[in-house]
């Protein structure tokens, strides 16, 4: 699997679409033994109501300037959310389908 | 002399943006037609330029990052390759229209046809892409190009009546020009200001001579010293061509008539001076055009670039150069006007302009990227207040261009 | 953003960050800082067609790097054949660039790259000396 397949991909919960796949964001935990760097694993998807593409960097909470584009990023974001991955039912390259009864986390990535 | 070498950077890349054979001509063009009264165009885009350079600069210090490296980056493949294809497009038009641009001048200086001089010069720009050291090649050209201040002192010598540059400077819409005519060429000096390739280049360059932040200095002195001096240098060509050629109703169509208040005001000398700065401004832009073909492919695609290493190290980026600068041959072997190539390339490149600023006025303020040195919260309001104008310029430039026939 | 939801419980020990923003397009960077590709995609580990609670999330593999940016432009099938991998372990620092930990020769090439430079670049004249 790609990741970049995911990326744009329509989101079904309970049969319906309820938006797109913004971004997949990934844990990168400590690195082990022969590593410089963790492998990454896939922790949750950010799904935004529309196709909107990416935010371009604002989800991040320290992300505030230049203000007038910030805000229209952000204004252009509004109603995403992050869904954890034991909250995914199915994902492939043609759709990521959320479990009914998932939980709707803030995007905001500190 | 070691202060002018320091700003050589900032010189050459103002030296192509604002002073390449599209701009000499349209600088003419427009003073013949408008006098100065299209001089606050020249002023604003300057502006422009500096606060955009200036963070391209800035990124490439800090992080080592290019300007089409952030572009792929943070818009991604699809939005990239939509700026690609448009800049991409506009810088070969201007490399073909740079290097007609110097075997024009060189018949100028020679009387030797100008498809014979072609051959000679794109073989000598890529003798230099391909042989000369990055440093070499910005000292020369950028020196040898400073004699174009010719131009202001034959706009000196030709006796400014500043009471009317000034009114012609204050009034802003001459009657006998429709206004869409006025606007187009507003909008064709602006785009001409804040081509894409200037921050291609400048960025690629300050990765190129290793810049790090500690460079952050000597990358403001070269966009406060560089641009502003391509301006004055482009408002005194325009002020040539008022002074001497509005009068008597000379609308400026090839390169001999706009050195021809230079002949008229400083006499052979002069003349042989500014033909010379002609030459070397045309031959920096078609270097600055050829180099910035190569940064924004390689940039794109995650090849391995950079002119200060040995060719062989950089197949396809050095492959590209040769392929465009043969492609610029064989339009200009066609016999096509070189002058008229960039003003069509000029207008284009207005619709380039969102998709390159953006990128770097956001990655400007990254933390990621930038630590302690993100934008001032002046540079940002400069910088929104910019990046709303080139909205506007980039949806007005098309139609435009339509509806005055390019100007006509 | 939506501002009423809550932030969800950060997993100790390491960081998060978007795959998107922060890995996908950037330029991957050799030991000695040589740019050697973009990433063009990230090969993940494949998981089960219906996921059933608690199966582990898949990890990254590889850093992907070839055509395949045309198939994210325009669609269509993958070039398999000629992608370059670069296996997570190579990778020594997340920044504005990924960069690895290795030198180029050691790494995966674009044959066209390697084409280009023993059929044209290398034998034109001063084709192999820095210039300068």
């Amino acid at each position: 699997m790609y990741l970049a397949e995911l990326v744009d991909a329509p989101v079904l919960q309970a049969g319906s679409r309820i938006g797109h796949v913004v971004d997949v964001r990934l844990f990168v935990p400590r690195h082990t033994e022969g590593q410089r760097v963790g492998t990454p694993e896939v922790f949750g998807v950010v799904v935004c109501p529309r196709r909107t593409g990416s935010f371009l960097g604002f989800e991040r909470t320290d992300a505030r300037a230049p203000a007038l584009l910030a805000a229209f990023f952000r204004w252009r974001a509004r109603g995403s959310f992050l869904v954890l991955w034991d909250d995914l039912a199915a994902v492939s390259k043609d759709a990521v389908e959320l479990r009914p009864e998932a939980m709707r986390w803030s995007p905001a990535l500190a | 002399m070691k202060k002018i070498f320091a700003v050589a950077l900032g010189i050459l890349t103002a030296i192509g943006g604002f002073l390449d054979i599209g701009d000499i001509v349209t600088n003419a063009v427009v003073g013949s037609r408008f006098g100065w009264s299209l001089a606050w165009v020249v002023v604003v885009g300057v502006a422009g330029i500096c606060v955009f350079a200036h963070m391209a600069g800035k990124v490439a210090a800090v992080s080592g990052r290019a300007t089409f490296e952030l572009i792929r980056e943070r818009l991604g493949p699809r939005m990239a390759l939509a700026n690609l294809s448009a800049s991409f497009f506009i810088n070969l038009l201007t490399l073909t229209a740079e290097v007609g641009g110097i075997a024009l001048a060189l018949q100028l200086a020679s009387s030797v046809n100008y498809l014979l001089w072609v051959p000679v010069a794109a073989f000598a720009v890529w003798l230099v892409v391909w042989r000369v050291g990055f440093e070499l090649m910005e000292n020369v050209t950028g020196l040898i190009g400073l004699l174009l201040i010719g131009f202001a002192v034959a706009f000196f010598l030709l006796g400014p009546d500043w009471g009317e540059l000034g009114r012609q400077a204050a009034q802003l819409m001459p009657t006998q020009e429709s206004p869409a005519t006025y606007w187009f060429y507003a909008v064709a000096l602006f785009g001409a200001a804040l081509t894409p390739y200037e921050v291609f280049f400048f960025s690629s360059g300050a990765v190129e001579e290793g810049w790090s932040v500690k460079d952050l200095g000597q990358s403001r002195l070269n966009v406060l010293v560089g641009f502003p001096l391509g301006g004055f240098l482009s408002l005194a060509i325009a002020g040539c061509a008022a002074l001497a050629l509005l009068p008597i109703g000379v609308e400026v169509g090839t390169l001999s008539q706009v050195v021809l208040p230079v002949a008229e005001a400083g006499g052979t000398l002069l003349l042989v001076a500014i033909i010379l700065g002609i030459v070397a401004a045309t031959f920096g832009a078609a270097l600055e055009t050829t180099l910035s073909a190569g940064y924004t492919l390689a940039q794109f695609f995650g090849w391995t670039w950079g002119k200060s290493k040995a060719p062989a190290q950089a197949a396809r980026f050095h492959t590209t150069m040769i392929v465009c600068l043969v492609i610029g041959l064989g339009v200009l072997a066609t016999g096509v006007d070189p002058v008229m190539v960039t003003e069509v390339s000029v207008v284009f490149s207005a619709v380039a302009l969102p998709l390159t600023y953006l990128p770097i006025l956001i990655v400007a303020n990254d933390p990621d990227y930038m630590g302690e040195h993100v934008n001032s919260r002046a540079l940002n309001v400069a910088g929104q207040a910019y990046f709303g104008l080139i909205l506007v310029a980039a949806v007005a430039a098309v139609p435009l261009m339509i509806v005055t026939g390019v100007g006509q | 953003m939506t501002e009423d939801l809550q932030p969800a419980r950060s997993p100790s020990g390491g960081v998060l960050v978007d795959a998107r923003l922060s890995l996908l397009d950037r330029q991957m960077l050799d030991v000695d800082g040589v740019t050697v590709g973009v990433v063009d995609d990230l090969e993940l580990s494949d998981v089960p067609a219906v996921l059933e609670r608690g199966t582990p999330p898949p990890s990254v593999l590889a850093l992907v790097h070839g055509p395949i940016v045309l198939e994210r432009i325009f669609g269509g099938k993958r070039p398999h054949g000629q992608l370059l991998r670069f296996g997570w372990d190579t990778v020594a620092k997340l920044g504005s660039a990924v960069e690895l930990a290795a030198p180029a020769s050691e790494l995966p090439r674009p044959w066209l790259e390697t084409w280009l430079r023993e059929r044209v670049i290398a034998r034109l004249p001063g084709g192999r000396h820095v210039p300068g």
